[in-house]
């Protein structure tokens, strides 16, 4: 491997050409990674240790329920998980058992079981998957914290999931757990995670205003505030003098027009980087950009789509051609089916029952790639009503095709 | 309390699913009786009753969660230290 005018050269074999990169280190554009410093996030940063501060110097005396609002790409997940890793080793510091786990409420369908189980088996490997409800679990779980001695700050990603799919009672039950327990140390806090109070207001009034105590709202990132998180991650992730500075302030304007989301920007600036690459180009140019911005969709990602099962993404093509040829904003959940069946019979596979095509259609729309809602005058009897906001039907019709002719 | 009951040390070691439940319990820590079943490859009743044996001994410890019971090697118990040595050293 050598280096020619700041650029890392690999010597392949065989017919294989020599291969420059721009990048110095893509894992730091990663949507997983977590920088050591959250740009433009310092006060709220600094809010979230203020509440947490006295858990830490009197372990077991009060818990915490944080709230963290904010609309996409505001970096709400990853302040969060900079402060449980960081509280995790301002704990260890001071000797005290405390675990932060971040779950996300949509990637485990809603379900309050799957949540729990993920957090049992943080503390407990081998705990069996079966034969407890989810009000067993939650008890296991105290039971666990008590044996150990530990406490637990558990992140809801994404809790607008849970309250689709389950309601209220998860967030009464995770509350009020404390109150059942008189006497015992309080282990347990969360901070829930979700982009508007608006799924808050089918709690009930005491659950609402418990939860609602402490709210940090994270504001839309300016374009100049984008300008400064891309350059940040400029410096980690490519090599000096790569991505020059017309290049980030086009994503800056992109990704502030995209309602200030930085993980938009971050992720239209890899693939400016993977364009850059595959084209030989020596720096990443504007024209990067532009080329990268055609292959993202601002709120919902490509292996999102990809990695739903065979029926479901029959549905989500339904959907997709049915808004392809048909300008309107909703289409009936009879007028899905019908064209979903028909999908069925091209691919020459059984249809779902109804009851199985409405649970598709609630998950997509707690994944958030659909919309539904119940409809309201001027349509006789009630029906759900389908509608695709995130994603161009164009697109997502093309997506989904390629995918299941691979399959 | 549960009183510890005598056993030979010929006649303890003389069970394979005895011996194995050691073993599975040493690889893998805390685990419910089904998934030792399914690792010892024994009858659900074979494996609760040796169980029972051995907890009677102090040998392994159960915890319960709710209707969950999970069993692990009573790492307290010095005999346990040494069948942990043999397994290591076998």
């Amino acid at each position: 491997m050598e280096s020619i005018n700041g650029f890392v050269q690999y010597n392949m074999v065989g017919p294989m050409r020599r291969y420059r990169t721009v990048f110095k280190d893509e894992s730091k554009l990663d949507i997983a990674y977590v920088p050591p410093r959250l740009v433009h996030r310092e006060n709220e940063y600094r809010l979230l240790w203020e509440f947490f501060r006295y858990a830490l110097e009197v372990p077991g005396r009060m818990s915490q329920r944080i709230l963290i609002t904010g609309r996409i790409g505001t970096g709400k997940t990853a302040l969060s998980q900079r402060f449980g890793m960081n509280m995790q080793e301002e704990a260890r510091r001071r000797n005290i058992n405390l675990h932060y786990l971040h779950v996300n409420c949509r990637e485990n369908r809603g379900k309050f079981f799957l949540i729990l189980l993920n957090a049992l088996l943080h503390f407990k490997p081998n705990f069996p998957r079966r034969g407890l409800s989810s009000e067993e679990l939650l008890y296991a779980l105290m039971d666990i914290l008590d044996e150990e001695n530990a406490y637990l700050i558990l992140a809801l990603d994404e809790l607008e999931s849970l309250i689709l799919a389950e309601g209220t009672e998860p967030i009464y039950k995770l509350t009020r757990m404390q109150e059942a327990r008189l006497g015992k140390p309080l282990r347990l806090s969360l901070i829930c995670i979700l982009r508007t109070l608006e799924p808050l207001k089918k709690l009930d009034e005491s659950t609402r205003s418990t939860l609602q105590r402490n709210i940090i709202h994270l504001e839309e990132y300016s374009k100049s505030q984008l300008i400064d998180i891309i350059g940040d991650r400029v410096e980690t992730a490519f090599h000096e003098g790569a991505v020059p500075e017309e290049t980030i302030e086009v994503i800056a304007e992109l990704a502030e027009r995209e309602g200030g989301n930085a993980r938009y920007a971050i992720e239209l600036l890899w693939r400016a980087g993977k364009y850059a690459d595959a084209n030989g180009f020596p720096e990443v140019y504007p024209e990067c950009v532009r080329m990268a911005t055609a292959s993202i969709y601002p709120t919902v990602r490509k292996d999102e789509i990809l990695s739903l099962n065979q029926h479901q993404q029959f549905l989500l093509l339904a959907i997709a051609r049915i808004f392809n040829r048909n300008p309107k904003a909703y289409a009936t959940m009879g007028e899905i089916e019908q064209a979903y069946r028909v999908i069925c019979e091209e691919y020459g596979q059984k249809p779902k029952s109804h009851t199985q095509i409405w649970k598709y259609v609630r998950q997509l729309s707690a994944i958030g790639i659909i919309d539904a809602k119940i409809s309201s005058t001027g349509q006789r009897g009630k029906t759900t009503l389908i509608g695709l906001h995130q994603i161009p039907a164009s697109k997502l019709e093309e997506t989904l095709s390629q995918a299941l002719k691979c399959d | 309390m549960i009183e510890e009951r005598n056993l030979e040390i010929e006649e303890f070691l003389s069970s394979k699913t005895r011996v194995k439940i050691i073993k599975v319990l040493y690889e893998l820590g805390e685990l419910n009786i089904r998934r030792i079943c399914q690792k010892v490859g024994s009858a659900y009743s074979i494996v609760k009753s040796n169980l029972e044996i051995m907890e009677e001994l102090g040998i392994v410890q159960c915890k319960r969660y709710g209707r969950i019971r999970l069993y692990s090697l009573n790492n307290n118990n010095p005999k346990v230290k040494l069948l942990i040595r043999l397994i290591e050293v076998w």
